[in-house]
């Protein structure tokens, strides 16, 4: 049954305060996440002549060349990371697997994005290339975590 | 080395909370990485929130946030002091989200799920709530609902902004948002409910 209108409009009020708590107070991150913002800031301040050339916009063929170098990266990543996940614990002799995805790794993971999403401003409709990025980023997001892990452990 | 006393004070009024903004917010322009580490430390909780709640996905906010605090770095000569800081870092994310993932922002879906059958509407008492629970209802919501609700009670962009953000009719978030209320009602006094039967 619906209730009054002003019921419903003073019940609104209270979900707007709430929200603007929400607002105010946040949620605070499980780790401190500044380290890595400085380390990609100082790799951003590097500058161009430290980064490869951007593909040129409008290159199909380099378009795709980007898709299927990040799709090697994720695969290669996520093997990785699986393996590093299900082995570890259970043979240290190769618990050095993860320094394979070294925090150079990230440099390239973040290209090999900056080049998506050049591709992906190209086309938006592409639907490959947006689940590409997605992907991507869900893999340079387990590396960070797992680079932090690590370092921690150490 | 960073000067770990906080520049903002607790008891720091909407005014003076600018001021110190604007004082942090130039030293970080003229690349003072103390005074941007300042900021982040301040501003953290509130960005990686709206990030948390935009993907709801740990491991995404997380390099969203961080992305976020990147660009405003290189971006925060362009803030020049107009409203509170938070809410630019805000913007900032919201246009990072935008362009990451605008392709996957399903415009249809997010018109269509209107179209769902709401369930009865059997609104409780929602008093003695705290924004956690709120928090985890909005988590619940439909993707179409959840990011009106987001961008128009939490964030107070106004109805038109969310509707060019999303590539929406101002009907359409209008129907939308008062259908995330209407859900969150819901939602929250049957946690209450619950909570009361446990």
């Amino acid at each position: 049954m619906e209730r009054n209108p002003s019921q419903n409009d003073q019940r609104d009020r209270q979900l707007e305060r709430l929200a603007g708590q929400l607002r105010d107070t946040g949620t605070a991150p499980d780790r401190d996440l500044w380290p890595d913002i400085e380390a990609a800031i100082d790799q951003a301040e590097q500058g161009p002549g430290h980064r490869t050339p951007r593909l040129k916009r409008g290159s199909r063929l380099l378009r795709f060349a980007a898709m299927a170098a990040a799709l090697t990266l994720m695969l290669g990543a996520g093997w990785v990371g699986i393996r590093t996940i299900t082995e570890d614990a259970a043979r240290p002799d190769i618990a050095g697997l993860s320094e394979v995805a070294p925090p150079s790794g990230l440099a390239v993971i973040n290209q090999a994005l900056d080049e998506l999403n050049l591709a992906l401003a190209d086309d938006p409709e592409n639907r490959n290339l947006s689940h590409l990025v997605l992907m991507v980023h869900k893999t340079r997001g387990n590396l960070m975590r797992r680079n932090s892990e690590k370092l921690v452990r150490d | 080395m960073v000067d770990r006393r906080s520049k903002y004070p607790k008891s720091a009024d909407a005014g003076e909370t600018l001021a110190i903004d604007c004082g942090l917010a130039d030293r970080a322009a003229e690349g003072d990485r103390a005074a941007f580490e300042e900021i982040y430390r301040h501003y953290v909780n509130r960005v990686y929130g709206l990030c948390l709640r935009l993907t709801t996905d740990v491991g995404e906010a997380e390099v969203l946030t961080q992305d976020t605090f990147v660009k405003a770095w290189q971006a925060i000569a362009g803030y020049a002091g107009h409203g509170n800081l938070g809410g630019w870092l805000g913007r900032v994310a919201v246009n990072l989200w935008r362009d990451r993932f605008r392709a996957s922002i399903r415009r249809d879906k997010l018109v269509t799920e209107m179209t769902a059958v709401l369930p009865p509407n059997r609104d409780g008492v929602i008093d003695l709530l705290t924004a956690l629970d709120l928090e985890r209802c909005i988590a619940r919501l439909p993707e179409g609902s959840r990011l009106v609700f987001i961008f128009h009670d939490v964030e107070g962009y106004t109805h038109r902004e969310i509707a060019e953000l999303l590539n929406l009719a101002v009907g359409t978030v209008k129907a939308q948002l008062h259908r995330s209320r209407r859900l969150l009602r819901k939602m929250l006094a049957e946690d209450k409910e619950a909570a009361h039967g446990a």
